[in-house]
């Protein structure tokens, strides 16, 4: 028996041998088929969903209710404000002010540069030659009436006497004389009078020209009252026609941040400055004595209240040439094309193309850019 | 019965050689292991080889610029001046605003460094506008991107102080960490000290911006005064005049108004400011962060380099930088590496367990098994050292290629002839033994060595594969190689005299029972198959070639499987104008989306680009990496695919007006490098005039959205978006006495922010900037009261000597080979790419009339398929020439060539219907397979060749030779076919990492085996009897075969 296992022992080594492979190929080969099944390709991408937007027609959208798109999307009404936003921001200077205290508030002024003091001295000055000089014609007038209408009156008397019989022809030969030496001197004291009243006034308006050249206008300068600031504003040539006298404004100064200064237009300067400027003087208000002469300001021109219509800025779009806002109408959207102005923080100016109240999409309008190019190109 | 050595090899002289002296064969044996272990520990270990294109970048900053400008200014000239660099393939440029990236590519194989040096030469020559700055991208490439990290702060940090830690701390260490070539920032916000402007103060004191701006310039300067001397001492002297802070900057002196100094601090507010971002990063549920990416130097070994990246950061995290600041990566290469060498060493070691397990079923013997097992190792690091010595890494694609199988093929053949030699004999003499074993080797030698040799001829033709597909696949063919080398050397060297060694105390005569039984019937089956000849031979014919016709036509045709980086990579372009802001928040909602679904860890969205101008991306463009949990954690989905799938739906349904593309990093942007483009299709429109061709390429694009298959078809430039244009007007500036000078100083420096200035901290340096308060800029009329001054110091508005405008212009200008470009891109869904294109072409011939001028070609993935096609179409038919004459050489007769060679059909039907059950499409990874499964399929019926020779030899007729010859090699054929199906059935049913480039090939290897065995073993005897080929002449003294009895019919 011992022999048969020695014979046999070979073939039951290997045939143990190939068992245990069997076994263990099996066990390989299970665990492997009983692994995941590698993914169809095709399942890489899913396939396009249906479209959330389509295009109506000419400058007509449309979208699908059920959507996040149509969700995200808020519509708001085209909103109407009253702004007193400034139309027209410059720069300028506060030129003078007059100062609390007692005495005439004329002589209480102050101003930004002894340019300026001496030129509103020298007007003042003037207007007093100009009263005095007016006034000294006037005497002078009147003397000279009354010296002439004496001499005038003797020589009649004398002319009388004479003719009477009296032998006063010498009295009337010397008053005939008196009289024209009277008349020559009337005209000649005249003259003068009249000459220094002229040379007064001309004083007086090359006062007014160097007041006006500093910026100051002179008859703002004659209504002085405790508090008047005078500003002058530099407008650019290029938007002379948008300012004009009685505009209200606002001045704001960079050494006193967060304050603003409500006044109004007085005047407009008559000529361009060197810088092609145009001068524009602004009387505002100041009873706290902040403002100093000389302080630079931004003045905004323009500031009566006045109704804008405004968007969120997230709903204007620009599309090629033009700039448009999505308009809910009825279950569509209509592209209005507008004409945007000046931001309002947020919120931007339309200057044309709504008249308030209009429900335009307010947000994410952007991510209809594509199809509002195609609406628009239909 | 034994086959006759009819004829030697020139290995014969060897094997005697090394049966002569086996303690020096077994001692280099052990000698080459050791070196193949070393080569292991100093090689790179990467999980795909770097397939990216010898590409040299210049990228031209042009700040301000519109792209139309930085066109014609910077990229042409740039364009025009790198033309007659040697050795280009294609230029490529992409212009945005004030950014030119012009892209040469060069032909591969080109030395990086030279090719650089070529470039810079050139570029040393163009003449660029002032202000134009060009220099050289990286020496990098897109799959050097192997490390992305956020700069996390827990003490209240904020983006700018991010920023700065990042540009002066993180980065400058890891630039200086060996094989680093760049460290890219993205996101926060940078530092400057900004002085913004005050109208009102500028006007009042008559003060210009350019006063402001030469007076910062003209303030902020050192100098050196030579040295003083005293006595036996000297001084260096020097001044110190920079700028050092904000005060500093606020107490400049401009002018003098009226007898007072007027200071900057007096015209504008000075602080500390940022630049105006391109970029913002933002990661999971942080909306704004700071990111770093870390690019590794071509050819540098990433697995060393990354072990260095990671030093450097634990010593940054480890006290470099402030408390509550710490560098922590999202993205690291290490993940895909460990993860697709998972998959690799998984199905590698089930390979050889298999291997190893059909050894041991079929020849029943562990010392057998063990003798031929050990083929394994020495081939992997016989490999390893040629590996070594020629720069391949470890990867997917080298190691993880190897059919161990085939590997023993060889050394299966040979033990078994061995075995057989050593259990027919009488006793157990050791001399005798090593003599019965010698003669076993010197029998199979020349088979073994033809065959071995036909296999590896069969992956020589792989070699010339170039491109994407050479990058990929040859590396693996030369690993291949060099196994199989190793294996011939184990094989004819080393298993003679191990097994001499190991056997000596003989083999027992064992037969597997299923072989023992089936061998009669297979003996039977042959005979009536002679038999029936001419009935067989036809119908074979006629059968192979109604599964060709009906499998092989719905076979679909794509370049590349899908290679699984592990993490997802999307492209997002939100309508032209957006942004960068809004495209950063809607960003937001994509993250919140994204992370609802359970399966995803983390998800990070660039928007806009990156600071270094490598990216000319508009704000509008967003890309997104979002990381999937290990796949363990999974519980919604079971593939990538799946999860692609379900994300991009949600996503497209939340902004459909977006297109997305779903794609992966490295091969994104690998492919866009190499072809221009991603995509899988894309249709390349090129002319000078960029209306017409983007209208046309909106035709093209409607037209390709109605094939079938296609999916986010867009055109791939974005569109024009609207500019201000602010031009001045000539006359009126003449009339203002502005000089055009100053209106572009006005835009570059107070609008655009350039810097006039440099502050130091320290090593850090930040610039100063000069501007106009931004919050009085919200509109063009704004805009237009900023003031320009006269000559004559007098500040105009600007809009009063310019216009200022809305126009439409380009977002980005692409241009491939000196012309502007439109690409209309699209992916493939659900069909194959070459079907697709098909169609797709046919549609645009249809509805797409092009006007002369315009030029259209078709590219991306598909550019590539076509390449490869065309090069497979040559290769494969080389490949089998090739066969056929080493076949003809090995048994001197056509005859037998031309039988052997019917293994060919045969293996290739196989494969394709393995294909068309398993739903693959044929690709390059397949054609590989094809290529190496022809070489494979033919060894079985060299052998049987051999066999039915044999017996022939010894006198038998025609018939029954060739049914003992077939009995004979039956076995070893069953064996070696089963471990070469069996050790690549783990790689074609493998799911993991990387899996997706090994599954296609090894599943047309073993389904194209099992089908070239079967009817290798039913029907090369039937047309060999057909073919009747004669015998070789004999050579030499081979010694005459024995035994066999019992298989005689």
């Amino acid at each position: 028996m011992l022999g048969r296992w020695r014979e046999r022992w070979p073939d039951l080594w290997a045939n143990a041998w190939m068992t245990l492979g069997t076994l263990g190929a099996a066990v390989v080969i299970v665990s492997l088929l009983g692994g995941p099944a590698p993914a169809d390709p095709a399942a890489r991408q899913a396939a396009p969903a249906e479209e959330a937007v389509i295009v109506l027609g000419p400058g007509r959208l449309a979208l699908r209710p059920d959507t996040p798109l149509a969700a995200r999307l808020t519509v708001a009404p085209a909103a109407v404000e009253e702004v007193s936003r400034p139309r027209l921001t410059v720069t300028g200077t506060v030129l003078a002010r007059v100062y609390a205290g007692d005495g005439d508030a004329a002589e209480r002024w102050a101003f930004s540069s002894p340019d300026l003091a001496d030129a509103y001295t020298d007007w003042v000055q003037a207007q007093v030659d100009v009263e005095f000089a007016d006034e000294q014609l006037a005497r002078v007038r009147r003397l000279t009436e009354v010296q002439v209408t004496r001499s005038a009156e003797l020589k009649r008397r004398l002319r009388q006497l004479v003719e009477a019989g009296s032998e006063a022809a010498m009295e009337l030969i010397s008053a005939e004389a008196d009289l024209l030496q009277a008349e020559l001197q009337a005209q000649r004291d005249q003259f003068e009078a009249e000459n220094a009243l002229k040379v007064a006034r001309r004083a007086r308006a090359a006062a007014e020209r160097r007041l006006r050249l500093g910026g100051l206008e002179p008859l703002a300068l004659r209504e002085a009252a405790d508090g008047t600031v005078v500003l002058a504003a530099n407008v650019p040539e290029a938007h002379v026609p948008d300012v004009h006298a009685g505009q209200a404004c606002v001045a704001r100064v960079y050494g006193l941040p967060g304050a603003s200064f409500e006044g109004v237009v007085e005047s407009l300067g008559a000529a361009l400055t060197t810088e092609r400027m145009l001068r524009a003087l602004l009387r505002v208000d100041d009873p706290g004595e902040r403002l100093r002469p000389g302080m630079f300001a931004e003045v905004g021109l323009g500031t009566e209240p006045r109704p804008v219509v405004t968007v969120p800025a997230a709903a204007l779009l620009r599309v090629g040439d033009a700039d448009c806002v999505l308009v809910r109408d009825g279950d569509a959207l209509r592209v209005a094309d507008v004409v945007p102005g000046r931001r309002l923080g947020d919120l931007v100016e339309v200057l044309a193309g709504l008249t308030g109240g209009e429900p335009v999409v307010a947000r994410d309008a952007i991510l209809l850019k594509p199809f509002v190019a195609e609406a628009r190109a239909r | 019965m034994t086959p006759s050595s009819a004829g030697r090899s020139v290995a014969s002289p060897l094997v005697e050689w090394a049966m002569g002296r086996r303690a020096v064969v077994l001692t280099l044996t052990l000698l080459v292991a050791g070196a193949g272990l070393w080569c292991f520990s100093k090689m790179e270990v990467d999980a795909y080889p770097d397939i990216s294109a010898q590409v040299v970048q210049v990228i031209t900053t042009f700040p301000g610029r519109a792209p139309e400008e930085v066109e014609r200014q910077v990229t042409i000239p740039i364009e025009l001046a790198m033309a007659n660099v040697p050795q280009v393939e294609v230029i490529r440029s992409r212009t945005i605003f004030g950014l030119s990236v012009v892209q040469l590519q060069f032909d591969e194989g080109t030395e990086k460094y030279w090719a650089r040096l070529r470039v810079q030469e050139n570029l040393s020559l163009v003449e660029l506008p002032d202000g134009a700055t060009p220099e050289l991208g990286p020496l990098a490439t897109a799959y050097g991107e192997l490390y992305r990290y956020e700069l996390v702060s827990t003490a209240g940090h904020d983006l700018m102080e991010l920023r700065t830690l990042n540009d002066w701390a993180v980065i400058t260490r890891l630039l200086r960490t060996p094989g680093v070539a760049e460290v890219s920032n993205f996101g926060g916000l940078g530092k400057q000290f900004s002085v913004t402007l005050q109208p009102a103060q500028l006007l009042g004191y008559g003060v210009s911006l350019q006063d402001v701006v030469d007076a910062i310039r003209t303030n902020n300067a050192t100098a050196g005064g030579g040295v003083l001397p005293r006595g036996g001492m000297s001084f260096v002297i020097r001044g110190a005049g920079a700028l050092l802070d904000v005060e500093a900057i606020g107490a400049i002196f401009v002018r003098t108004v009226d007898g007072a100094p007027v200071l900057v601090r007096d015209v504008a507010t000075v602080e500390l400011g940022h630049q105006i971002p391109s970029g913002i990063f933002s990661k999971d549920r942080t909306d704004e962060g700071v990111e770093g990416i870390v690019l590794v130097r071509r050819g540098e070994n990433t697995s060393v380099v990354l072990a260095r990246v990671k030093e450097a950061i634990d010593e940054l995290n480890g006290g470099l930088l402030p408390e509550g600041v710490q560098v922590v990566p999202f993205y690291d290469r290490t993940h895909l590496v460990q993860s697709t060498m998972e998959t690799v060493s998984h199905s590698v070691l089930l390979g050889v367990t298999l291997v190893v397990l059909v050894l041991l079923i079929f020849m029943g013997s562990p010392a057998m098994a063990l003798l031929v097992a050990l083929t394994i190792p020495f081939s992997l690091l016989f490999a390893m050292v040629l590996m070594y010595l020629v720069d391949i890494p470890i990867g997917l694609l080298s190691i993880g290629a190897i059919d161990f199988g085939i590997i023993v093929d060889g050394a299966v053949i040979m033990s078994d002839r061995i075995a057989h030699r050593l259990s027919a004999m009488r006793g157990h003499e050791r001399k005798a033994v090593w003599r019965e074993v010698l003669t076993a080797a010197l029998e199979m030698e020349r088979p073994v060595f033809f065959s071995m040799l036909m296999i590896i001829g069969a992956y020589l033709p792989l070699l010339t594969l170039t491109s994407i597909e050479g990058l990929l696949f040859r590396p693996m063919a030369l690993t291949l190689v060099f196994a199989l080398v190793g294996a011939l050397i184990f094989t004819l060297l080393v298993v003679p005299p191990l097994a001499s060694l190991l056997l000596r105390g003989g083999v027992p005569e064992w037969e597997h029972p299923l072989l023992r039984r089936g061998r009669p019937l297979y003996a039977a089956t042959l005979r009536h198959l002679l038999r029936t000849r001419w009935v067989v031979a036809p119908g074979a014919v006629l059968l192979l070639s109604v599964a060709l016709w009906r499998v092989v036509p719905g076979i679909g045709l794509e370049f590349l499987p899908y290679m699984d980086e592990g993490v997802v990579w999307v492209r997002a372009n939100f309508p032209e104008g957006t942004s960068l802001q809004q495209t950063s928040a809607y960003g937001g909602r994509i993250r919140e989306l994204v992370l609802e679904h359970p399966d995803v860890e983390f998800i990070t969205i660039q928007s806009g680009r990156n600071d270094s101008g490598t990216d000319p991306f508009p704000p509008s463009r967003m890309e997104v990496m979002i990381g999937p949990r290990p796949r363990a954690e999974w519980t919604r989905v079971r593939t990538k695919h799946e999860l692609v799938a379900e994300l991009g739906a949600r996503l497209r349904e939340e902004f459909p007006t977006t297109r997305f593309n779903f794609t992966q990093p490295i091969i994104d942007s690998v492919t866009e490098d190499t072809n221009g483009t991603s995509a899988n299709l894309a249709v390349e429109l090129s002319g000078p005039d960029l209306d017409l061709l983007r209208r046309l390429g909106q035709e093209a694009a409607d037209a390709l959205r109605r094939v079938p298959g296609a999916v986010d078809v867009a055109i791939e430039q974005e569109g024009p978006q609207p500019q201000l244009v602010i031009a001045p007007d000539r006359e009126r500036c003449a009339r203002y006495d502005v000089r055009v000078e100053d209106v572009t100083g006005l835009i570059d420096t107070a609008l655009g922010g350039d810097p006039v200035g440099v502050i130091y901290e320290g090593e850090r340096r930040f610039d100063v900037v000069v501007r106009f308060d931004r919050r009085q800029l919200g509109s063009k009329d704004e805009l237009g009261e900023l003031p320009v001054f006269s000559q004559q110091g007098a500040p105009i508005p600007l809009r009063q000597v310019c216009r200022i405008e809305l126009v439409d212009g380009q977002t980005t200008i692409a241009r491939e080979g000196g012309r502007r470009r439109i690409t209309v891109r699209c992916d493939i869904v659900g069909r194959d790419q070459g079907g697709f294109v098909a169609e797709a072409q046919r549609r645009f011939a249809e509805e797409v009339a092009l006007p002369p001028g315009v030029r259209v070609s078709w590219l991306g993935m598909f550019e590539n398929l076509e390449r490869a096609k065309g090069h497979f179409a040559v290769v494969l038919p080389v490949t089998i020439g090739l066969i056929f004459a080493l076949l003809v050489l090995t048994f001197g007769s056509p005859r037998a060539g031309l039988v052997l060679l019917l293994s060919v059909p045969f293996a290739f039907v196989g494969g394709a219907v393995a294909l068309d059950v398993r739903g693959m499409n044929l690709n390059v990874s397949t054609g590989v397979g094809f290529a190496a499964l022809f070489g494979i399929a033919i060894m079985n019926g060299v052998l049987m060749v051999r066999y039915i020779t044999a017996r022939r030899l010894e006198g038998l007729d025609l018939d029954p030779a060739i049914v003992l010859g077939a009995q004979d090699c039956l076995r070893p054929i069953v064996m070696a076919s089963l471990v070469a199906i069996l050790g690549l059935v783990p790689a074609s049913l493998a799911t993991g990492l990387g899996s997706d480039v090994q599954r296609p090939l090894a599943t047309v290897i073993v389904w194209g085996l099992v089908s070239a065995t079967a009817l290798t073993l039913l029907l090369v005897p039937v047309f060999y009897r057909i073919a009747s080929p004669g015998l070789p002449p004999p050579e030499g003294e081979a010694p005459a075969p024995d035994g066999g009895g019992e298989h005689a019919s």
